[in-house]
């Protein structure tokens, strides 16, 4: 008998060694899967499905009955609440992402630029990001005080009114004051954010365009921003989402109030589930603004995902 | 053109000292009030600068509130977290970042997708999925939910500090006899320290700020964190705003420090996950 050669041996080794590597793998990753299948994906299948049914809070241990339908959807899109939350909501979105963005930007810039104690500096500008949005919340409430709040005084003294304002008793100041409280907890990921973009723009770009007679402010809007559009694309993106997704801010303040003004579909969810027990009802607003948030995100990253370089 | 540069500093210091006074006054405006003297404290028009600096709000909300419970409350919680949310996540990033099997990065991208869903939608289902585990009024349900939510971009910021690493370093300690798990606890973590700690602190500020899941899942005034503590002065029928001031400081400043400290590694953090991710 000639002694065969023991390929097929190693081989069957390697394979295994590899399946082994896989199972690792898998096996590194199955305790984040499964704390967010238990706490996000399961929970928003139930939500799905309770949309289609009756659940209010006392009957939940008889879990669902009757059969599906489209009631709660149908007597959504006829609640002129819903319609207001709806409207309360893509401004809240629109005018929190503009304001952070801008002072993000602004901020961003600044630190950009080389100066003793920069460090220091960031450190400050970005010092909103780890105050709790309900400490924030009161801060701005007793700013926008309206007898005795700050914000007030400075308006009188620079006569921008003529009287105090009451800021949370009518609905457009309501939401400014919500807004501006949002816009402080927000900006600080935009500075992060866009100045670590800004610092991996290749100096040579500045340079070149130095030699070729560029202005500074040509040079930030024709190599910043251009060169920045993924960054801008990513945190536009999850800063939306946030937005969507505020709760804090707005309950501790105004709790959506004066009737609904500051009202979004984060707040109106929690308010059906939880102040009139119809959870059916908040499940589907809650499918509507899933809907939406990754409607804006597809948007958003069409808009900006152009490669720069 | 010296003269140039130089006012060009002077302008940049000048600009950013005024951005900072503009951007830190809420911060400063819950100091002066924290230190006013409650009766003094509706008096108009507003004093900037403290005078009359006295301490008493303090004295009274430690001394009267349920605070220092509240606190620690919030510091079981969020030491809880930390100490589960940064492992998974730490497990979670070195498979995205060691591992190219199909899946895995597939995967990493269904957690950052999970994550994005409105809190206030899952609150419900959340509820009713504790409730069937026993799980109401227990800080367990507040740590699940809480690492949750860390999680899924915790992963993602440490796989960009893992990336950092050479693979050779970990291929040379298994050749030495260590397993896949002993290179990565004794080669691979002792070198993303830095990764870690901007993990931890990531976890902290969301944890110690948490509201929704705080606000719905513990009941029982000696049972509350600090945010839901908080929030309860502004629902009494007399707010008293130096107090609530007070209470407020107190409750930023371990979370303020310690993001101070840490900061870079945060940005450092954001910097490889959020963006280059």
């Amino acid at each position: 008998m000639t002694p065969t050669p023991t390929l097929p041996a190693p081989r069957r080794r390697r394979l295994t060694s590899a399946a082994r590597s896989r199972l690792f793998a898998f096996a590194l990753l199955a305790p984040a899967v499964a704390v967010v299948v238990l706490v996000i994906l399961y929970p928003l299948l139930m939500a799905a499905q309770m949309s289609f049914y009756d659940v209010k809070v006392f009957r939940v241990a008889r879990g669902f009955s009757g059969d599906p339908h489209l009631r709660n959807y149908l007597d959504m899109l006829a609640a002129p609440g819903f319609w207001q939350s709806l409207r309360v909501t893509l401004y809240y979105v629109l005018w929190g992402t503009l304001g952070s963005f801008g002072i993000g930007l602004f901020t961003a810039v600044l630190l950009n630029h080389p100066f003793r104690g920069r460090m220091l500096a960031r450190v400050l500008v970005v010092l909103p990001w780890p105050i709790p949005g309900v400490v924030a919340a009161t801060i701005f409430m007793w700013m926008f005080n309206a007898s005795f709040g700050v914000v007030n005084y400075l308006l009188l003294q620079l006569n921008v009114v003529q009287a105090p304002v009451s800021w949370f008793t009518q609905s457009g100041p309501a939401l400014i004051a919500v807004l501006a409280a949002t816009i402080w907890k927000g900006y600080p990921f935009f500075t992060i954010t866009l100045l670590a973009g800004m610092q991996s723009i290749p100096k040579e770009l500045y340079e070149a365009a130095r030699v070729d007679g560029a202005s500074a402010d040509q040079q930030f809007r024709f190599i910043t921003i251009p060169a920045l559009r993924n960054v801008i694309g990513i945190s536009l993106v999850i800063s939306t989402l946030w937005l969507f997704r505020v709760f804090d801010i707005i309950f501790v303040m105004t709790g959506g109030g004066p009737s609904g003004a500051t009202q979004t579909l984060a707040i109106q969810i929690y308010r059906e589930a939880f102040q009139y027990f119809d959870m059916s009802y908040a499940a589907a607003i809650g499918m509507v603004t899933l809907a939406l948030s990754i409607a804006a995100t597809f948007l958003y990253l069409r808009a900006t995902s152009k490669s720069f370089y | 053109m010296l003269l140039r540069r130089r006012l060009t500093t002077l302008a940049v210091y000048a600009l950013i000292v005024a951005t900072l006074a503009v951007l830190l006054f809420p911060l400063y405006w819950m100091l002066v009030t924290a230190l006013r003297p409650g009766n003094q404290l509706l008096s108009y028009p507003p004093q900037f600068i403290p005078l009359d600096a006295t301490l008493d709000a303090f004295r009274r909300v430690l001394g009267e509130t349920l605070i220092f419970r509240w606190f620690w409350n919030s510091t079981v919680v969020t030491a809880a977290t930390i100490a589960i949310a940064v492992p998974i996540s730490a497990l979670a990033g070195y498979a995205m970042s060691r591992f190219r099997y199909a899946g895995v990065r597939e995967t990493g991208y269904f957690l950052l997708v999970a994550r994005m869903l409105p809190a206030s939608l899952l609150i419900i289902p959340l509820y009713f999925i504790f409730a069937r585990m026993g799980l109401i009024n227990s800080y367990l349900a507040l740590v699940i939910a809480n690492t949750t939510f860390v999680v899924p971009f915790g992963a993602w910021m440490l796989k960009g500090f893992f990336d950092s690493i050479p693979r050779e370093l970990e291929d040379a300690a298994m050749i030495d006899g260590a397993s896949a798990i002993g290179a990565l606890w004794r080669v691979v973590l002792p070198l993303s320290l830095p990764g870690l700690a901007a993990t931890t602190i990531y976890c902290a500020i969301l944890t110690w700020g948490e509201f929704v899941f705080a606000a719905t899942l513990i009941s029982g005034e000696a049972r509350w964190t600090g945010p839901i503590g908080i929030a309860s002065f502004i629902q009494q029928y007399l707010i008293q705003w130096s107090d609530i001031m007070a209470a407020s400081l107190v409750f930023i400043v371990p979370v303020v420090i310690f993001f101070a400290f840490l900061e870079r590694y945060l940005v450092q953090g954001l910097a490889s996950g959020g963006v280059k991710g």
